[in-house]
This record gives C-alpha cells, structure tokens and sequence, in this order.
C-alpha cells in the first residue's frame, strides 16, 4: 500500500488534479468571500446568524458554490485516481510480478483501494483546512464550534462519496483491459449519474404519479410526486451527496421535502415558518441526513465489494 | 535433492468455457534439472505454470509442486517458487535495487542479497539506474534476478529469451545454465524456440492444445519417433501426428507471424488472448 500511495503522490497526474482542485477551489472561496462580505456590510448578519462562514461553502459567487463544485467535480478525483488501478498493471505485466509473490490478491486489491482513499482525505483535508484558513483571514469571521462540526462531517461525507467514484473507477479498471476504454466508461457513468438520472427521476415521477391538473396540483399529488422523485434520487450519489450536504453546511435546510412543504403553504405560512423554524442543531441535521448517508454508504460498499469480487475471480494473464 | 520430484501434475485440466487449453497433462519434473515445456503458442504452456504457481485454479485433476498443494498452499508456494512472466513488466520509476527490495519486502525478507543477485545476472553496474531506461536484455535479466531474490528452490521462466537479440539470448542462456549448477535450482523453461531450448534442457513435455504429446530427455524422444536427428525435428514429428497437413503452415523456432496453431489460444476471459 505504502508503494501505492507514494506512486500517487510522485504521479505527475495527482499534481496536475492537485493544482486543479486547489485553483477552483481558491477561486471559489474568493468570489463567495466577496458575496459574504458585500452581504454582512449591507446589514445581512442578522440572516445569516449562526451560518455565516458557512455561507463561503454555500455561496453560489460568480458561478457556483464550492459545494456545488464540489458534487460535481467530486468524482472526477475519484475516477482519476482509479480507472487505469488495475488494468494498467496488467498490461504492464507488473501485476503478474506481484501475484506470483506471497501476497493475498486481497492485499492487493484493498492496497489500491486504501492507498486511493488516504490520497483522498488526505487532499480534501488540506484543502479545508486551506480554504477555512483563508475564508478567516480573508472574510474576518470565526466559525462557531456548531460550523466546525458542520464541516467535519461534510468532509467525511466528501470522503464516502469521492470513495464511491474510486471503487466505481477501480471496477471498471478489473473489468476492461484497455485503459483508454475504462477512463471513457468511467467519463461516461460520471455524465450519467450527474446528469441524467436526475432528471429521469423527475419524468419517472411525472409518468408515475398521475396529476389531475397540472396548472394548480393537489397537495396530496405534490406530495407522491416528492415521494418518488426522493426514491429515484436514491440511484443517483450526486443528488444523494448533494441533497446530504446542503444539509450539513446549511442549518436552515431541511431536505428537499421542505420545497414541497413551502409550494403548499400560503405566502403568509412560509414566512411564519421560516420566522420561527430557526437553525437546526447538527445532530437534528445529521438525523436528516441520514438516509442520504446510509444510501450513499450503500454505493461506496456495493462498488468496493464488486471490485474485490470481480479482481479475485479473475485471471492473472497479462495481455 | 537430486531425483526428489519437485512437480508433479495428475489429469490437470484448464477449461475457459468451452475451450480446453490444458488437457489432462500428467507430468513430473525432478530436482536439479532443466525441464522445457515445449509447444506452441496457444499449447497451454503459461496456463500450465499459472495452476502450478497457484495463480488458476484448475477445472480438473491436481498438482503438487515441491510437496505441496498450490491451491490449499498458495502463499507457501510462492514463497519457494520464482516466477518470470513471459511479459515481464517493470516498475520504470524504480531502479533495479529497489525493485529488488519492493519483491524482497513482498516475500518478507528482512536481509536479501540484492548485490549477489544483480551481480549474477551482471546489472550491478546499473542497479541504481532507473528500469525505465533499461534496454530489452537489461530488463529481462532485472526479471530473472527477481526471481532469484527470494532463493527459490524451483523457477517457472516463461519465454525468458522474447525479444531478444543474439547476445541477449547468449546471456540469458548462459545464466540460466549456472543456475542448477551454483544454486541448486530446478528450472522449468516455457519456450516455443526449440533450438534454445535444446541447447539447456535435459528433459522436454512437447504440448500442444493443451495436450502432452511426448516426455522425456531429447535423445530419448528422438530414439521413440525413430527420428535421428536435433529436437526440431523430433518437435515436428510429434506435432505433425497430432496435427496432420496443418504442421506443414507451421513456422517452429522463429516469430514468423501466426500459422494454425501459432495464432490466438483461448483467453483467460474467454476466446482471443495470446499466451
């Protein structure tokens, strides 16, 4: 494993997705600073209360949020790290080197897949510990200790769901013998699951739940359409990432039922309630979040278990 | 010890769906020699050391290599078993020294002699050379002494002669002489080059489709088929009783492009992988 994560940290591609992640991620926290800044000096402290170094993740700025950047370029350090694990060694014929050693081909695999996932928190931990120093030095706010833990579970979040993308690409890298067909594979689930699922959950829910009338639905309708569209969500880690940590960074939101709930109240309700609703506490949050967590747990444990499934079936051979 | 069977195969089978690339072979190699496995490509020779080493699992039959069972007993085996794979892959960013200590560290040995082994093989000069940089016949010679790292008591070579040129294969011939000699080594030598094979083995298995069609030493086999004459000849003989007319396409010796049976053997994966 240690020959594993010192290839990654020695490989020109990790400096290059380091200096990527690290300049978008810069970029980002700037321009929300500068949102957060302009907002608090036009007297908006009163509503961020309680949330305001937060808002530098949430902030969308000039174009979108770190945390929106983080949903969907998330994976791409996942994929990147892991498409070409396994086939690229065995076209290399090293793999056949190492198997014929006094190793487990479990070793093997769980080396990969570990030395890939300590490459992971360890870039995403200096890159939050980056971007909180900067968001104090730049904005001049302290997070609270409530804000601290927000970001400490969204981190671990990031982790699982950037480690789903990793055993995802370390599978396609066992399955396929051509690097160049595993990176397009991994490039094309990636469009997939960011892109298209979620909108075939909402036509799901369209075809599904049958509304009289579309121009003024009933809330029961709204309420079945919300129900499978949350169910359809659930087979896609990008809307269960982002739907979990929109949680975490914002103690104001309380999932996406909460649209629902609001679509279906009177003007002068929605404002009764976001009046006296408040901040949610993080464990109220981590309640919330949890069905997200345990299905996005369930992607990162069924990809790694496929991985080692598929990589202790098959055959040493090189190419 | 000299006699002591260190390979001994019963009815070993290796099916990849329907295709059979190894069929019932029965075989035994003794200790301190130089054993070829002799056949074409596609004869089943790598799928052979691969059940021996433990790295496939037979469909049918067993085997016992240096007493053991490679299927209960993998770790063991590999352990007293080198193994040098016919695409001998390197680390290019490592040197020859490291990789020695990366395989040294694999098997658990704490003190290896990595300047013995790469004095051995003459890349002692260049051990702390990238392998990157290292030409076909460095690389190949950075292979056997891997193999060599762990002191094995028996060595799979698998075409450790490909793609090399006249003095490459001198060298690695030469080497793989001393070995038995100054290590006490038992050698199986996997290779489809005859005349090569001949000049170092005492005993051949000639394969083909997976099948055993002779064993023994060279003049043995050439006394059998009545046939005077080199282990081309006698390779061709056998051959050509089991294949027929289709022998006649077929280039032995050289890398002249695929004739029937020289083509593409089943894949581990299903059809279509070379050996």
């Amino acid at each position: 494993m240690f020959k594993e994560l010192s290839d990654h940290f020695s490989s020109v591609r990790f400096m290059i997705l380091l200096a990527a992640v690290f300049m978008v991620a810069l970029l980002g926290i700037y321009l929300a600073g500068q949102g957060v800044r302009n907002l608090l000096s036009e007297g908006g402290g009163a509503y961020l209360e309680g949330r305001s170094f937060l808002a530098l993740f949430t902030a969308p700025g000039a174009f979108m949020s770190l945390l929106a950047f983080m949903a969907l370029f998330g994976p791409m350090v996942g994929l990147v790290l892991g498409f070409d694990a396994i086939n690229r060694e065995r076209n290399q014929g090293t793999l056949s080197k190492i198997l014929s050693q006094p190793i487990y081909r479990d070793e093997v695999i769980l080396g990969k897949y570990l030395a890939g996932l300590i490459t992971v928190a360890i870039l995403f931990t200096a890159l939050m510990v980056l971007l909180v120093g900067l968001g104090l030095m730049g904005v001049g706010l302290v997070p609270t200790v409530d804000e601290v833990l927000r970001l400490g579970a969204f981190l671990i979040l990031s982790i699982i769901y950037v480690g789903f993308w990793l055993g995802l690409a370390l599978l396609l890298s066992i399955v396929f013998r051509s690097v160049a067909t595993s990176a397009l594979a991994a490039a094309a689930l990636w469009i997939l699951m960011s892109f298209f699922v979620p909108v075939l959950g909402q036509a799901v829910a369209e075809s599904v739940v049958a509304v009289e009338d579309v121009r003024s639905p009933r809330a029961e309708e709204l309420a079945a359409y919300d129900r499978v569209s949350r169910i359809a969500a659930l087979a896609s880690p990008p809307a269960l990432f982002s739907e979990a940590s929109t949680i975490l960074l914002d103690p104001t939101h309380r999932g996406s039922s909460q649209a629902l709930r609001l679509s279906t109240m009177s003007r002068l309700d929605q404002y009764l309630l976001n009046r006296f609703q408040g901040v949610l506490s993080i464990n109220q949050s981590l309640v919330l979040v949890t069905p997200d967590l345990l299905a996005l747990l369930a992607f990162y444990v069924g990809t790694f278990l496929l991985s080692y499934l598929a990589f202790v079936r098959q055959e040493v051979r090189s190419a | 010890m000299a006699g002591e069977k260190v390979v001994e195969t019963f009815g070993l089978t290796k099916t990849y769906g329907r295709e059979t690339v190894v069929n019932n072979l029965s075989l035994s190699i003794e200790s301190g020699e130089i054993f070829g496995l002799l056949g074409p490509n596609g004869a089943g020779k790598t799928t052979t050391l691969l059940m021996l080493l433990g790295l496939s699992e037979p469909s049918g039959g067993h085997c016992r290599v240096l007493g053991l069972d490679p299927l209960k007993k993998p770790l063991e085996v590999k352990s007293k078993v080198g193994y040098m794979a016919e695409n001998m892959g390197i680390f290019p960013e490592l040197t020859a020294r490291e990789h020695l200590r990366f395989l040294a560290d694999l098997n658990g040995i704490k003190k290896p002699a990595i300047n013995d082994c790469l004095e051995l093989v003459g890349l002692l000069g260049a051990a702390d050379k990238k392998a990157g940089a290292y030409s076909r016949g460095m690389r190949q010679r950075l292979g056997l002494a891997e193999t060599l790292i762990k002191e094995p008591k028996l060595a799979f070579l698998d075409e450790p002669t490909l793609g090399l040129d006249p003095d490459g294969i001198a060298t690695m011939l030469e080497l793989i002489v001393r070995l038995p000699k100054e290590k006490g080594l038992t050698i199986v030598l996997s290779s489809h080059l005859l005349h090569l094979v001949e000049r170092v083995a005492g005993k051949v298995a000639i394969l083909n489709q997976g099948r055993l069609l002779a064993l023994g030493g060279v003049g043995e086999l050439s006394e059998k088929s009545g046939l005077p004459g080199d282990l081309e000849t006698v390779y061709r003989h056998y051959l050509k009783a089991d294949m027929g007319s289709e022998i006649d396409g077929l280039v032995l010796g050289q890398e002249k492009g695929p004739g029937p049976g020289q083509g593409q053997g089943p894949s581990p994966d299903g059809p279509g992988a070379l050996t």
